[in-house]
C-alpha cells in the first residue's frame, strides 16, 4: 500500500469573521485565518492540494482586501525552497476549488497537471453572481487542467472525493497516510465544522443535535452540510483548509 | 372590486436578534429587537390571517430564543383589535411552517389553511440544523402546525386565492416559502415572508441590490427569487422589521 506524508503549509493569515467558515455559529468572531496549501509526498509521487495566496497577492485582488489586516509569512516560491523544492518541480497539483485563494500560484506550476472537478470549471467560467468576485479567469485558464467528474483515484492511494456546498465543484482529497487516511477538505472550513464546540448547543439551540456545521459561505448549505458530515465519516484526520491549529502542524504523520 | 387593506400585527418580539441571521455575510454579531409579525388582510371575501405568529414567552426561551410579549401582541387579542374572534377567520395563509410563524394555527378553529407542498413535505424530516426551527421529531418536539393538519390545504406554485390576493413561491430561505401578492389601491405589494425578514434585504446596499437572509436552504434560489420579486412589484412588507409594524397599516 502506498502511503503519504502531508506537509500543511501557510502562505499569510488575515483577521476574519470566524462565522464566514461556520454557518450560523460563532458570529460575531474573529479568528486569525491561515491560507494554506498542502505538499504530499510518498511511494506514489509527490503533488500540491491547493496552492494558497500570499498576503500582498491578496490585498491587491480587490481594493476592498486593503482593509483586512493580513500577516505575510512566506512567499510560495520561499515555502516550496524550504522543502528542497522550486514551482518547476510540481507535476501535480490538486485543486480542492478554484477561488482566488486556493489556486492564485498555481500557475507558477509550469509543469504541473492540475485536477478538478468538472462541475467546478463550469461555475468558475461562468459563476453566479453570489460568487462572482472569487474567481478570476486567468488564474485557471491557462493551466494544464485535468477535468474529472466524481469520484476518482488519482494516484495509488489518492482519492478525490466530490464535496459541494461551498462551491458547486469542491473535492476533498482523501490521502492514505501510515496514521490511516486523512481529508484534506474540500471546502472553506476550520475544525469547528466537524466537531462544534459543547457550549454551542447551550448557546445556540438550533445545533442541539446537530453534528456538523455547514460552511459559512456557500451556494448551498444543505449540500455543504452534507458534505461536511460525510467527510466526517470517510476519514480518520480531518484538515480543514482553513484551520488556525493546522498552522502548527509540519507534517502529517 | 372591495378595497383591500393590509393591517400589520405583532405576536411578540425577539429582543436580541442576531441581525446576521437576517442580512447574510452582514452585521455579524449585532443584536437587534425583531418583532414576529403576522398580517390581516381587511376588505376580501374571506377573512385572512398571513401567519399566526410566534409560542407563548415560556416556550420560546425553553426552545428558541426569549421573546417578549405585550398584552396586546397575544395573537387573539391583535386580532379581536380588528373586531375578528377566532372562529370567523376563514383563511390562514402560511408563508412557511418555521415555529414562529405559524405556532397558533390550531387557535382559528375554522379556518382552511394554505402551505406550499414543498414546505409542508420538508417540515417533517428538515436538515439537522434546521430541526428546531421547524420543532421537528428530529429534536424531540411536535410541530405545532400538525394540530391542525386536517384544516391544511397544500397548494402547488402559484394560487389565486380570490380576485386581488394570490401565492406567489419565493423559495430560497425554506424549500416551500411563498409570499402573498395583495392588489391595493396604491398597487401590488407583497408580503414576502422571511426571504425579506427586512425591508433593508429588499432595499440593499451599494454591494448588492437584494441581500439574502442569513438563514436560507439554498442561496441562489434567494436571489431568483429576488428576481421574481422585482417582476411583480416593488412594495414588500418584511417578516420581522419594525418599520413595517410602524406602519400599522397599509392601503
Amino acid at each position: 500500500m502506498s502511503t503519504y506524508v502531508i506537509h500543511p503549509i501557510t502562505l499569510c493569515r488575515a483577521q476574519a469573521e470566524k462565522s464566514l467558515m461556520t454557518y450560523m455559529a460563532h458570529q460575531g468572531e474573529k479568528i486569525w485565518r491561515p491560507y494554506i496549501f498542502f505538499l504530499v509526498e510518498g511511494q506514489g509521487g509527490r503533488f500540491l492540494v491547493d496552492t494558497a495566496i500570499e498576503a500582498a497577492q491578496y490585498q491587491s485582488y480587490l481594493p476592498f482586501f486593503q482593509k483586512v489586516e493580513f500577516q505575510p509569512l512566506l512567499s510560495f516560491d520561499q515555502a516550496l525552497a524550504r522543502r528542497g523544492l522550486t514551482p518547476a518541480d510540481i507535476e501535480l497539483v490538486i485543486q480542492t476549488h478554484l477561488h482566488f485563494d486556493h489556486c492564485y500560484n498555481t500557475a507558477r506550476c509550469g509543469r504541473a497537471k492540475v485536477v478538478v472537478q468538472a462541475r467546478e470549471l463550469a461555475f468558475a467560467r461562468d459563476p453566479h453572481p453570489v460568487q462572482a468576485s472569487m474567481y478570476r479567469r486567468e488564474l485557471f485558464e491557462d493551466l494544464d487542467l485535468q477535468v474529472v467528474d466524481g469520484p476518482q483515484e488519482i494516484l495509488p492511494g489518492v482519492c478525490v472525493q466530490p464535496s459541494p456546498g461551498h462551491t458547486p465543484g469542491g473535492q476533498s482529497v482523501l490521502v492514505d497516510t501510515a496514521a490511516g487516511r486523512a481529508a484534506i477538505c474540500g471546502f472553506c472550513c476550520i475544525q469547528e465544522n466537524f466537531s462544534p464546540p459543547a457550549d454551542l448547543t447551550e448557546r445556540l439551540a438550533p445545533f442541539a443535535s446537530q453534528p456538523v456545521l455547514a460552511p459559512g459561505i456557500h451556494v448551498d448549505p444543505i449540500a455543504g452540510f452534507e458534505s461536511v458530515a460525510a467527510l466526517k465519516q470517510m476519514s480518520e484526520l480531518i484538515l480543514p483548509l482553513h484551520e488556525p491549529a493546522v498552522m502548527e502542524v509540519e507534517r502529517v504523520p | 372590486m372591495a378595497k383591500l387593506k393590509i393591517h400589520v400585527l405583532s405576536s411578540g418580539r425577539f429582543m436580541s436578534a442576531e441581525k446576521s441571521n437576517f442580512t447574510y455575510q452582514m452585521d455579524q454579531g449585532v443584536k437587534i429587537v425583531s418583532p414576529i409579525l403576522m398580517y390581516f388582510i381587511e376588505g376580501a371575501g374571506s377573512k385572512i390571517l398571513v401567519d399566526t405568529g410566534v409560542s407563548d414567552p415560556e416556550w420560546a426561551a425553553k426552545y428558541h430564543h426569549p421573546i417578549k410579549r405585550r398584552p396586546e401582541e397575544e395573537p387573539l387579542t391583535a386580532l379581536r383589535g380588528l373586531g375578528v374572534e377566532p372562529q370567523d377567520l376563514d383563511l390562514i395563509i402560511n408563508t412557511h411552517l418555521h415555529w414562529d410563524h405559524c405556532f397558533n394555527n390550531h387557535l382559528f378553529s375554522r379556518a382552511r389553511i394554505l402551505v406550499q407542498e414543498a414546505e409542508l413535505r420538508y417540515a417533517i424530516a428538515p436538515l439537522a440544523c434546521q430541526a428546531l426551527f421547524y420543532e421537528s421529531a428530529a429534536v424531540g418536539l411536535t410541530p405545532s402546525w400538525l394540530k391542525s393538519l386536517e384544516r391544511i390545504q397544500p397548494v402547488r406554485g402559484e394560487y389565486k386565492v380570490e380576485e386581488g390576493i394570490s401565492l406567489v413561491p419565493l423559495p430560497g430561505h425554506t424549500l416551500g416559502c411563498q409570499g402573498v401578492l395583495v392588489q391595493l389601491a396604491s398597487g401590488p405589494c407583497l408580503l414576502a415572508g422571511d426571504n425579506c425578514p427586512l425591508l433593508e434585504n429588499w432595499e440593499g446596499n451599494q454591494l448588492q441590490k437584494h441581500i439574502p437572509p442569513g438563514i436560507h436552504v439554498n442561496l441562489t434560489d434567494c436571489y431568483d427569487s429576488f428576481a421574481r420579486m422585482e417582476q411583480i412589484t416593488d412594495r414588500i412588507l418584511p417578516g420581522h422589521d419594525l418599520k413595517a409594524l410602524a406602519m400599522k397599516q397599509v392601503s
